[in-house]
């Protein structure tokens, strides 16, 4: 029974990548692109936990750990870059 | 056991597959953000959750399941915050839009 919903999952979890991919290709102005680009990054994170879970390994919760670090550093810097034109600046508040 | 990590798994893939229709289908930034804070929390949520559910017997493995679930919950609130905050100057909402409480708060800054 977890062998199959481990493989529906894995497929349901593709055909949501690629819905999102259409949006961060067709999306009509940057803040959705950021967007589709973090929910992409989390559902890698959701098959490299799957994964965790169909092989019995620990090493793909790392990796899940480590892209989901990536997608929340990587969204604040663009969204700042957008807000205030630079990623680091001077500003104490 | 294995009737739990198949029943959160469901969870979380059908809250991954309703929230990514949402954001193809949403007309406005501002709504699609909605549908993908659905996406990160719920979803992946559940996901988490059944993993930890499934390295429950082995003891310190399945802490680190939970961490990447109490990670992912206080930091999706933040971004989509963050994305919202940066389109409020650059994107008009959706014209059947009723209210924009922000608007002088954008002005002043």
């Amino acid at each position: 029974m977890l062998e199959v919903v481990i493989y529906l999952s894995l497929i349901a979890l593709s055909i949501s990548i690629l819905i999102l991919l259409v949006r961060l290709i067709r999306g009509p102005s940057v803040p959705d692109r950021i967007m589709a680009a973090d929910s992409i990054l989390l559902l890698v994170g959701g098959v490299s936990l799957i994964l965790s879970v169909k092989y019995g390994s620990d090493f793909y919760i790392d990796i899940a750990i480590l892209v989901g670090v990536v997608a929340f550093v990587g969204t604040v810097a663009l969204t700042k870059f957008i807000i205030k034109g630079r990623v680091i600046d001077g500003d104490r508040d | 056991m294995e009737i739990g990590i198949s029943v959160f798994m469901i969870i979380g893939i059908v809250f991954i597959v309703v929230g990514s229709v949402g954001v193809l289908r949403f007309p406005d930034v501002y709504t699609r953000l909605h549908s993908c804070g659905l996406i990160s929390t719920l979803g992946v949520g559940s996901l988490a959750l059944s993993c930890f559910i499934f390295f429950l017997k082995d003891g310190a493995i399945s802490i680190k399941a939970l961490i990447f679930l109490v990670f992912t919950i206080l930091t999706t609130p933040v971004s989509t915050h963050l994305i919202g905050r940066a389109s409020l100057k650059s994107v008009p909402l959706w014209e059947k839009s009723t209210a924009n409480e922000l608007e002088r708060d954008v002005m002043d800054n």
